[in-house]
Order: C-alpha cells, then sequence, then structure tokens
C-alpha cells in the first residue's frame, strides 16, 4: 500500500475543467464576431489554435518535458483562441500563425511554461503584431464587405493586397482620428447616426456578450470578481470624471465600457491567472490598474485600443502588488 | 449568539449520515492487544518483562521522555512480547508495542484507583494528579496527555473552558453519538475539567447542522445543577474545529502566532475527552477505551463503537463483518486523517474514525500540474496565509520569506490542497519545508554554540600564553636584578644563588595559590 500524507479527499477542480470553462464562456461573444465580421474571425481562431498547439508541443518536445499532459490542459489553447480574438479578421494567414508562434514561444516557453510566464503570452503575441504590422492591425472590416472570396483573397495574398477600400474604422478608430482632427463627440455621433444602426451596435453587441461569458465564469467560481470589478472599475471612472468636465472633448464611460475589446479584457485576458496578482487586494489594484491604463492610452496614447499594452504594464507591476497586498495573517499583528 | 467568524474555509461533502444513525456498539475484547509504547508526542518504560501476566487496568510502562501517558494493559491476559509496529500515526514508523495475549476473562486489578462518585468535591491539583494517574489524553485527534494542558493551564489561569463537539471533517461522528447519548456525562466531565483548569465559565461549541446532539446538550443543561454552561452552535464550515478557528469564531480572539490558547485565557477540550475524564474518575480505574466511528460509503456496518485501546483495526474489521480488500483505510477523516498502511494497526486515544473508502472518493492520483497562481488556496486559508506564495518558496527553499510568509503558522488543515486545480500536494510541502525551517533552526543554534566553545577556548588559550610571557619576563627580571645585586655588593655568588631559587620557589607558590584559588 502506497503512503500518502493527508488530505485524502479528491480535489474538486482541475486545471484543464478551468480552460475548458473558459473557452465554453467565449463562446457567445465568439459566434456574433463571427455573424458581424464574416469568416475571417473563423479563420484566425482555425489559425492560432492550430499554431498554438503545434508551438506548444514543440516546445515542450524541445525543453524534454512530456508533451500529451501540457496539450491536455488546454491553456495554449486558450492562449491561441484569445489572440485569435484580438485580431482583425482580414490578415494575411502567416500574420495569426507568426503572432501566436511568437505568444507561445517567447511569451511562455522561454520562461519554463504553464505557470511560469510573467506576462500574458496572448497580449505579447498580440502587442507583437501591433507594434511590427501596425497598418494591418487596426483595420476592421466594414461587415457588408467581408465577403468569402475576398477573405480568401486577403488570407492567402502574403499581405500585398490593398486591403484599405474594403475596411471600415471601428467606432474607437473614428473617435480618435475625429477627435485629433478637431471634431466634437456630438458631431462624431451625428456622423455615426447617418450610419445604419446595425455598424453602431457591432461592439457593444460584441461586449455584451463577452459581458454574459464572464458573468457565468463568475457565477461558477472560474474566476474572482476583484480583477473584472477593477478594470471596469478603472475604465469608468476617469471616462465619467472627464466625461462630465468635458462632453464634447472625451467619450462617456458606457461608450468605453462596451467598445473595443474592454469586456473581452476585463473577463477573459486580465483575469489570466498567471500573470496577475495572486492576492485578494492586489487583484482588485491590478484590476484598477489595467482599466485606468486602458483609458489613457484610448484617450492619449498612439493606439485606439489599449488593453494589450495596459494588461502588459500591469503584469510587470503584479508581484509588486502581491508583495504590498499581503494579508494580515492570522495571530500576527 | 454571536458569531464572529473565522477568515477562509469551505463547505465539504458532510458524509456524516453514513455512520450517524447507528446506536454506540460495545466490541468484545479481541484475543490480541497491541498497545503503542511510544506515544505521537512522547516514550515510556515498560514496567514488565515478556511473559509476565497482566490484568486489566494495570501499569504497563510509566512515562519516560516527553509528554507520555501512563500505559495500561486493557485487558487480562499474558505480555507476549514487545515489538515493533507499524501504527497509523502519519509519520509512518514503526513503533515499540506490547502485545497482549488475552485470556478472555477480562479481570481488573485487585486494587484500581479508587472510585468516586463526587469528583468535583476534589481539590484541584487533586483532580490533574488523578487525571494524570488514569492516564486521559485528548481523544480529539492529537492525543495530547491531558493533565500536561491541565497543568499548565492551572499554573498560568485561564477563564474559559470549551468542550469541542465540532466534527468538521466529513465522516467523523464519534462526539455526535456521544452527545447524542452522553451528554450529561460529558457536561460532568466538563466540569471536572474546568474546576481541575481553574476556569469560571464552560462553552459548549456544536455545530448548528447537529440538531440531536444540540437537543442533547441542551435537555442535560437543563438538569444540570452547578456549572455555568453555554451551548454556541456554529455553521458547518471546514475547519471550524481547529483550535484557534474555533477560539476566533466564538469569541473573536486570535491566539498570537506561537503562542498557545492558554496564553489568552482559553483552554479547547475535546468533548469525548470530557466524557473519559468523568467516567475514569467516577467509576475509578485508567482511560481503556474510547468511542470510534467505524465509517465508509455502502457500509452497512458503518456507526460508532466503544473499543478498548490497542484492539487492532483488521480485528474490528472481522468482527463486524467488513469487508475491506481493495479499500483505501484512512485513520481520522478524510481531510488531516493519515492512510494506515498497516490494518493490523491498532486503536489509540488518536482514533476517533476508521474510514473505508475506494479511490473515487479519496484518490488524488491524478497528475499533479504547475501551479497557476488562480489564488483558490489563499481564499480558503483559515491562517490568511499565501499558500501560492508558500509553494514557490518551498519550492526554491527560500527560508526567509518562508519566514516571512508565515508557514510555521500552518495548521496543516489541507483546504488549500483540496481546492487546488493543479493537485499540487501543498500540505506535504509545507510539512517538509516546516521541518527544513526547525532543522535549520536547530543547526543554528547548534553552530551559534559551537561557536561561543570555540571562541571560549581561544580566549583561554590566549590568556595561558600571556600569563606564561608575563612569569617569564618576571623572571628575566629577577635574574637580572639579583646578577645586578650580584655585581654592586660583591656578595657571596653562593649565597645570592639561593636567594634567587628561594625568590623563584616564592614566586612560583603565589602563582600556583593564585591559579588553585581560580
Amino acid at each position: 500500500m502506497s503512503f500518502r500524507p493527508a488530505p485524502h479527499l479528491r480535489p474538486r477542480n482541475d486545471v484543464p475543467n478551468l480552460m475548458r470553462r473558459v473557452l465554453l464562456a467565449l463562446v457567445p461573444g465568439t459566434a456574433i464576431m463571427v455573424w458581424l465580421f464574416g469568416g475571417g474571425v473563423l479563420l484566425n481562431i482555425l489559425l492560432c489554435s492550430a499554431t498554438a498547439l503545434a508551438t506548444e508541443a514543440a516546445m515542450q518536445r524541445l525543453r524534454g518535458r512530456p508533451v500529451a499532459p501540457a496539450l491536455n490542459d488546454h491553456s495554449a489553447l486558450l492562449a491561441g483562441v484569445l489572440l485569435a480574438l484580438c485580431l482583425p479578421p482580414l490578415l494575411p494567414w502567416w500574420m495569426p500563425v507568426l503572432g501566436t508562434a511568437f505568444a507561445l514561444a517567447l511569451g511562455k516557453h522561454v520562461y519554463g511554461g504553464l505557470g511560469f510566464n510573467p506576462f500574458n503570452p496572448a497580449m505579447l503575441g498580440y502587442a507583437f503584431l501591433l507594434i511590427s504590422f501596425p497598418a494591418q492591425m487596426v483595420l476592421w472590416p466594414a461587415p457588408e464587405l467581408a465577403t468569402p472570396g475576398l477573405l480568401q483573397a486577403i488570407a492567402f495574398s502574403g499581405g500585398a493586397l490593398e486591403i484599405d477600400m474594403i475596411s471600415g474604422a471601428t467606432p474607437l478608430d473614428r473617435l480618435k482620428t475625429g477627435l485629433g482632427q478637431g471634431e466634437t463627440i456630438i458631431g462624431l455621433q451625428a456622423e455615426r447616426a447617418l450610419f445604419s444602426l446595425h455598424p453602431d451596435l457591432r461592439w457593444p453587441l460584441i461586449n455584451g456578450l463577452f459581458l454574459l461569458g464572464g458573468l457565468y465564469l463568475l457565477q461558477r467560481d472560474y474566476i474572482r470578481w476583484q480583477i473584472p470589478l477593477g478594470v471596469l472599475l478603472g475604465l469608468a471612472t476617469p471616462a465619467l470624471l472627464f466625461w462630465l468636465i468635458d462632453p464634447q472633448r472625451f467619450a462617456d464611460p458606457l461608450f468605453h465600457l462596451f467598445a473595443g475589446g474592454a469586456m473581452l479584457g476585463a473577463f477573459f485576458i486580465a483575469t489570466d491567472p498567471v500573470s496577475a496578482a495572486t492576492t485578494t487586494r492586489g487583484r482588485l489594484y491590478y484590476g484598477l490598474g489595467i482599466g485606468i491604463l486602458v483609458w489613457v492610452i484610448r484617450t492619449w496614447g498612439g493606439y485606439p485600443d489599449g488593453v494589450a499594452f495596459a494588461v502588459l504594464l500591469m503584469n510587470l507591476a503584479a508581484p509588486l502588488l502581491d508583495r504590498l497586498c499581503r494579508p494580515r495573517i492570522q495571530g500576527h499583528s | 449568539m454571536a458569531q464572529h467568524g473565522f477568515p477562509g474555509g469551505l463547505q465539504l461533502p458532510d458524509w456524516k449520515h453514513w455512520s450517524d444513525d447507528a446506536p454506540l456498539r460495545t466490541l468484545p475484547v479481541p484475543p490480541e492487544l497491541v498497545i503503542p509504547l511510544d506515544q505521537p508526542n512522547g516514550r515510556s518504560r515498560l514496567l514488565l518483562e515478556p511473559g509476565d501476566p497482566v490484568m486489566r487496568g494495570q501499569i504497563i510502562a510509566e512515562p519516560g521522555e516527553g509528554w507520555a501517558s501512563p500505559v495500561f494493559a486493557t485487558s487480562s491476559g499474558r505480555l507476549a512480547a514487545v515489538e515493533w509496529r507499524l501504527t497509523a500515526h502519519p509519520d509512518g514508523q514503526r513503533v515499540r508495542c506490547a502485545i497482549l495475549h488475552c485470556d478472555g476473562h477480562d479481570t481488573p486489578l485487585d486494587s484500581p484507583a479508587a472510585a468516586l462518585p463526587h469528583p468535583l468535591s476534589l481539590h484541584p491539583a487533586e483532580l490533574r494528579r488523578r487525571i494524570r494517574d488514569a492516564g486521559i489524553s485528548g481523544l480529539g485527534g492529537a492525543a495530547f496527555p491531558t493533565a500536561e494542558k491541565l497543568d499548565a493551564a492551572a499554573d498560568q489561569g485561564i477563564h474559559t473552558l470549551i468542550i469541542n463537539a465540532i466534527g468538521c471533517e466529513p465522516c467523523i461522528t464519534c462526539d455526535d453519538r456521544l452527545l447524542r447519548e452522553r451528554a450529561p456525562e460529558t457536561l460532568a466531565g466538563a466540569a471536572v475539567l474546568a474546576r481541575a483548569s481553574g476556569a469560571t465559565r464552560i462553552i459548549v461549541a456544536i455545530e448548528e447542522d447537529r440538531k440531536a446532539a444540540i437537543a442533547g446538550v441542551q435537555s442535560a443543561m437543563a438538569t444540570a445543577h452547578d456549572v455555568a454552561v453555554t451551548l454556541q452552535t456554529v455553521p458547518v464550515r471546514y475547519p471550524s474545529g481547529g483550535e484557534r478557528q474555533l477560539i476566533r469564531n466564538l469569541t473573536g480572539r486570535e491566539v498570537p502566532s506561537g503562542a498557545l490558547p492558554i496564553d489568552i485565557g482559553f483552554l479547547v477540550q475535546n468533548a469525548g475527552t470530557a466524557a473519559a475524564a468523568w467516567q475514569t474518575l467516577r467509576d475509578g480505574g485508567p482511560l481503556l477505551e474510547r468511542i470510534m466511528s467505524v465509517t465508509g460509503p455502502n457500509l452497512p456496518q458503518a456507526g460508532n463503537v466503544r473499543v478498548r485501546f490497542g484492539t487492532p483495526m483488521l480485528w474490528i474489521l472481522g468482527h463486524l463483518g467488513i469487508a475491506w480488500q481493495g479499500k483505501r483505510m484512512v485513520q481520522g477523516g478524510p481531510m488531516m486523517g493519515s492512510l494506515i498502511q498497516d490494518p493490523r494497526c491498532p486503536v489509540t486515544a488518536a482514533s476517533n474514525c476508521l474510514l473505508l473508502a475506494d479511490d473515487a472518493l479519496l484518490g488524488n492520483s491524478a497528475v499533479e500540474r504547475p501551479c497557476i497562481r488562480c489564488g483558490e488556496c489563499a481564499r480558503v486559508c483559515p491562517v490568511r496565509l499565501l499558500p501560492q506564495q508558500l509553494h514557490w518558496f518551498a519550492r526554491d527553499d527560500d527560508r526567509d520569506s518562508l519566514r516571512q510568509h508565515g508557514l510555521m503558522d500552518c495548521i496543516e488543515c489541507g483546504a488549500c490542497a483540496v481546492v487546488c486545480p493543479s493537485h499540487i500536494p501543498l500540505v506535504q510541502q509545507y510539512r517538509e519545508a516546516k521541518a527544513g525551517l526547525i532543522a535549520a533552526d536547530i543547526e543554528q543554534d547548534r553552530a551559534r554554540r559551537a561557536r561561543a566553545r570555540f571562541e571560549a577556548r581561544e580566549a583561554r588559550l590566549q590568556q595561558r600564553a600571556e600569563e606564561q610571557q608575563q612569569r617569564r619576563a618576571e623572571k628575566r627580571e629577577a635574574l637580572k636584578a639579583a646578577q645586578q645585586d650580584d655585581a654592586d655588593s660583591h656578595k657571596d655568588p653562593r649565597k645570592a644563588a639561593i636567594e634567587a631559587a628561594l625568590a623563584r620557589t616564592r614566586h612560583k607558590r603565589s602563582k600556583d595559590a593564585g591559579s588553585t584559588d581560580r
């Protein structure tokens, strides 16, 4: 009979199940993105997932570690899917592949694989692509133009095709360029009203469905509330303040909460436990930091959305936050 | 009564219904008893030779090193041998055991300790002495000699005795059953322990879902006489029965790190211990048995049994007709119990439960994965430690950080390990790290002492060398002076030599006298 110390009770959860639930919670938001932006989203998911799994397997092999358990924990798959959901759907095929391979190899395995990476691998991959290919990375297609044939033409053209003409700006892009050119929010909103209702509601709809998935994870205790609430508060509070001061120059908090990657970031990306703060209070501050940085980058930064950079910056701060937020041990003063 | 709560904790499956329905049964005496001479906290000295006849209640070993209780023969027969046997103690080592072959007559010793109809009339010190002589140890699982705790409490002065009837672990129902059937004895025992320890207040703590036990205590309180007892129920949450968690939950006070409950005026005793104290004092003679839950899923024989110390688990299973092959056996609950490696191991004071289950319930053979810092362990930690951080520090053998993060405050309740999605054996890791810290402390202490010894020796040697040098210098001076005298006065050289020799002897004598004085 083997000797084994207490506790003997079977653990109630496991990492693969955790990852599966997060993947499941992504389904509604992903489905609506596919519906709105066409097959490009699916193609990205496919490319990124396949690359993620292949890279994970290759790296495990290179490091002399067993391959099957690493693939079975679904963490690579999740990182691939998260990165895919951040990418615009009209990219040449090698960009998602390159970004994912970078994320897994240099964002995860050089540090020692699952559990050891200081940065969120998906966001590292995204930042890498954004810095390397800034033009392609900010272009989201106008849905009516994203026909399957065109998608293939772009995906397999190797990036040579001029794609400006078939893509439309996201509301965050419009806000950024419009305000940059001296337009006002009211003017931009009036212009937006001239569009069909459809494109305007796209991002709020997507964000709403990711929020739904996030609430499911919260309700089932797969994630805890500190990080998502921190992110949303951190984003909404400065937005509200500045909007109250000057509604002509600053977008309202609701717009911020339901634009771009806000909900995906708050519930699915910032909550990656490996690279986040791990103390309860530290997580709240970590979330707040991300929210505030997202707002700052959106408002004054060089990029229309700032989730990736906000997460990476706060990844750097996580160990410090954990040091500062240690709870008082029972019986200590 | 108001609850103050305690941090962390978690809901565990209950599984008390497996064994809490059946009334207490008394098991007969087995043909062979295995009585450990070495206890978890101390060792004892054997007083008999193998082959000697023994009577029930006869002392066979007296306390030796550490905190040990006297050891008694729990039935009559013959001391057959002393063997090294495996017990259910978590360190998994063999201990010296007296093997008794019973004659089946269960003959009591001629002159057992006198029965006491009114133990409460005794002086507290006399009560403590009787409790010590009766070999009573804590029956909650740690098996610490009760008299030691009572002595410390009486020395230090305490105000409150807490009777812990909380079986916060799944499966264990021995205290529940005890209070259902023997609440009056338990309360009387609590009064005895309170008098012996100097406590003026008694709190009986029960989990709020143990309705029948609560009713038992309430009716016993209604008929009870002179003791100020309050009953407090606590919500069902593991580990509410931990000493520190219980005090915090009942009173809002925290036992300081490194201190004991008696340091803040509380003494916690298990309900079974209280009942045992009462019974042994009232009836005379030592403590020979305890109540143990025998339980497991789909076990029709499950229930609570009164069983003599030293009864082999294997014999109990055979007697009850329980098929144990292919099942895991745990002494205690699934959270803090110890896996039984040898089914022949005996019932001891620590045996509150014998749990039989298969891998579906008790298996944790799933693959261990790297920590993902999900923090669930920190959520459930009742001490507010950061188990995920301790895990990293333990891996790195970073002793300073382990200390800073309170490793030594860990109560090893296992809550963190049960919620860990990576299935990391955290408690095992902490236990090893703790042993490492303690060993490092001892090593450091040893090194410090060795260094002090070395420095003292160096100083001694140096002093001796200086003295020698000084002596030589004086000698040279004296010789020089003598030669000078000689040259000056043109004395007789023989006389001068004699004088010089006398001076030397005088000098040496005074030196010697000085050194023997020292």
